[in-house]
């Protein structure tokens, strides 16, 4: 299962870096890696239950209305 | 945004902005039926919503045309740049980019985990969710008309499919189970109908695909047909639901829609149509997610000034099948995010309340708009020039 999401990032590594270094398109390259690192992360740690801040539970507690 | 490859692959006429805006809605509106599985009150009175919900939801999405007045061949994230400045500009995008990753991953989870009751139990979730999302950023990294094109493919489809379950299940149905009608009042109707108003206004999001459209002066009747019609299904799906199953049913149900197309029997002849239902589930939800990952994607390009928005597809794919697990471990927990006491305060966040300060800057600013704007007064005008 690991192996296959290390695929995963291989694939997307290679589909869409070279043609980022060859056009030296660098902002786009820095928010793809910024992109890509948060996705890497978050998937590494649902697969491993690392204990990292769940977004969606920070957005059920700003701004949930209790009536 | 402005290099002539881009513009001519994300061209879009307003009849397919519209088409796309209604396959996206009905076919939520088909299965999940979050009008009356996250209703607080679920009382027979249901059915009455959309007349509620399809003023509001206009309302909302003439904001969105009032903006495109004043810039029309600008998105959200360009404009709020000149109007706030970069920094809060950027930050706009960045929120708006999430809300599109947000509602992308909840569409990609409510889609799979329908699948994984209803027909494949023994499949792995990510299987599914990996087979929607490729084809996904294939058509994404292509631009809006490769979807638009599709969506006119597949809309008389999802249309006549969502047609013909509604006339097989019409034997079926018992009008009785409608009265006594309005017994549950108007305070709860209203209270009832805060859920699709929310889930609806994200009409706002034209914001997003209007300025590539091919004349800027149709963009009121995208937001007039587009909302109309999505209603109109919305009113067939919870008419049909609740004579068919009776309310007292229909209330504990988690799909209403399935079960009304399993028990669809005619003559022991017609039976087990809610495949019908995969297909219509399936294409709307290839469309709202195709839809999600470019506005994502185009909203974090533009608020970071980069040349394209292409790069960003793939690993915004990434975090959209992440967030997809981050909404819950099952289908109550994430059903709460229909609840209207948090999707009200959040969706209404964006499709009113920051599009609402945007357009008070701009009258600020520029007074009224430069641009007059075109009349369309008729119908006949309107079906004219399509």
């Amino acid at each position: 299962m690991i192996v296959l999401l290390v695929l995963v990032f291989v694939i997307i590594i290679l589909v869409d870096v070279p043609p980022l270094i060859k056009q030296r398109m660098w902002r786009e390259l820095a928010a793809f890696s910024v992109l890509f690192i948060i996705g890497v992360v978050y998937s590494l740690g649902q697969f491993y239950h690392w204990p990292l801040p769940n977004p969606v539970k920070g957005l059920e507690m700003l701004f949930t209305i209790k009536p | 945004m402005g290099s002539d490859k881009l513009t001519s692959k994300m061209k879009v006429s307003w009849v397919q902005i519209c088409l796309l805006y209604i396959s996206a809605k009905i076919s939520v509106a088909a299965v999940a039926l979050p009008a009356l599985t996250a209703a607080p009150y679920p009382n027979r009175d249901l059915w009455l919503i959309p007349f509620l919900a399809a003023p509001a939801i206009l309302l909302v999405g003439n904001i969105a045309v009032k903006l495109g007045e004043y810039f029309p061949r600008k998105t959200i994230v360009e404009y709020s740049k000149t109007l706030t400045g970069p920094f809060i500009g950027t930050l706009i995008a960045i929120l708006y980019s999430w809300w599109y990753i947000y509602m992308a991953a909840l569409g990609l989870r409510i889609s799979s985990d329908f699948f994984l009751t209803g027909f494949l139990p023994d499949t792995p979730i990510s299987v599914l969710i990996g087979a929607v999302m490729l084809t996904s950023v294939y058509a994404a990294r292509r631009g809006y008309q490769v979807v638009a094109r599709v969506n006119q493919v597949l809309f008389p489809v999802i249309v006549s499919l969502i047609l013909i379950l509604f006339f097989l299940a019409l034997p079926q149905v018992r009008l009785t189970n409608l009265t006594p009608v309005m017994a549950g009042g108007l305070p709860h109707l209203v209270l009832n109908s805060i859920t699709p108003i929310a889930f609806f206004s994200d009409i706002i999001n034209i914001v997003m695909i209007a300025p590539f459209i091919t004349n800027t002066t149709q963009t009121p009747r995208i937001v007039k047909w587009g909302v109309s019609a999505s209603t109109l299904f919305l009113l067939i799906m919870l008419f049909s639901v609740i004579t068919f199953l009776g309310i007292d049913v229909a209330r504990g149900l988690i799909y209403p829609g399935l079960v009304v197309a399993r028990q669809i029997d005619i003559a022991d002849f017609i039976q087990r149509v809610e495949v019908l239902l995969v297909l219509i589930w399936l294409a709307g939800i290839f469309v709202s997610i195709t839809l999600g990952l470019i506005w994502a994607s185009l909203a974090l390009a533009q608020g970071f000034n980069l040349i394209s928005y292409e790069p960003m597809v793939l690993p915004l794919a990434l975090v959209v099948t992440v967030t997809t697990f981050l909404l819950g471990d099952n289908v109550l927990e994430y059903s709460a995010l229909f609840h209207p006491g948090f999707i009200a305060p959040y969706y209404l966040t964006y499709s009113l309340f920051i599009p609402l300060i945007l357009l008070i800057l701009a009258h600020i600013k520029y007074g009224r708009p430069s641009r007059p704007d075109t009349p369309i007064n008729s119908e006949i005008d309107a079906n004219a020039d399509t």
